[in-house]
């Protein structure tokens, strides 16, 4: 994916990113965490599950807040959700047995819709690079708690994506 | 007597970076860091995906690998 991102900010464990989205609104923090899941809950002992969440950095009541909870409309979507893909494809290549889970979050249109809007545009993103993202990674859907190959026209619950031995 | 021409100090120029209330482009990596992992949001977030994953049907994985 050669799609203009931002540069981004990384912990030293890795699993903790940050990076400035400078639209309309002017900068925005966004932050992204990629934590493991444990195998209880996957019943995969051996089979290292991540899942990815995503959200703005703001003051809410006078904390340092993250929250996802407002569309910021800062008018670079695209370039917000490749930097997202980004931090995604390097932290497969880092973790190359791992599986990487995300979905988005279903906010007020989202449950209007009966869509998870933020989850389509994960999947728009995937779709428009889907050829490329094959050749080294498997893309797999969730839907109604059954995984099947991602395919496209299919809206999932969530994506999980895996590089190809 | 010549005239010693005073000129006027140099503006101090300080780097004053604009930052909104929510920008926290000030904090230190390890701040900025410590804040995130201590997230309510992100720990909620990953709970709700703990949860969504333990429905899932993961067959399909165990078999494969």
């Amino acid at each position: 994916m050669n799609k203009e991102s931002y540069s981004y900010r990384k912990s030293g464990d890795g699993n903790l990113y940050s990076f400035v989205s400078e639209g309309t609104y002017g900068n925005i923090t966004k932050s992204v965490s990629i934590v493991r899941i444990l195998s209880e809950f996957t019943n995969l002992p051996d089979q290292e599950i991540y899942n990815l969440a995503f959200g703005d950095f703001r003051i809410i009541n006078g904390q340092w807040m993250i929250d996802d909870s407002s569309r910021s409309n800062n008018g670079d979507m695209p370039k917000v959700i490749a930097t997202v893909a980004k931090i995604a494809i390097e932290f497969m290549h880092e973790n190359k047995t791992a599986i990487l889970s995300f979905s988005g979050f279903m906010d007020k249109k989202s449950f209007e819709l009966g869509r998870n809007q933020r989850t389509n545009l994960y999947q728009r993103a995937i779709n428009s690079n889907f050829e490329e993202l094959c050749k080294s990674f498997e893309i797999m859907g969730v839907i109604k708690d059954r995984i099947e190959e991602y395919a496209l026209g299919t809206g999932y619950d969530r994506i999980l994506i895996k590089c190809k031995k | 007597m010549p005239s010693i021409k005073e000129t006027p100090p140099k503006e101090m120029k300080e780097i004053d970076v604009p930052f909104s209330s929510s920008d926290p482009s000030h904090l230190s990596d390890e701040t900025l860091f410590e804040i995130m992992a201590q997230s309510p949001f992100f720990k909620r977030k990953h709970q709700e995906a703990e949860e969504a994953l333990s429905k899932v049907d993961w067959s399909q994985i165990s078999e494969k690998s």
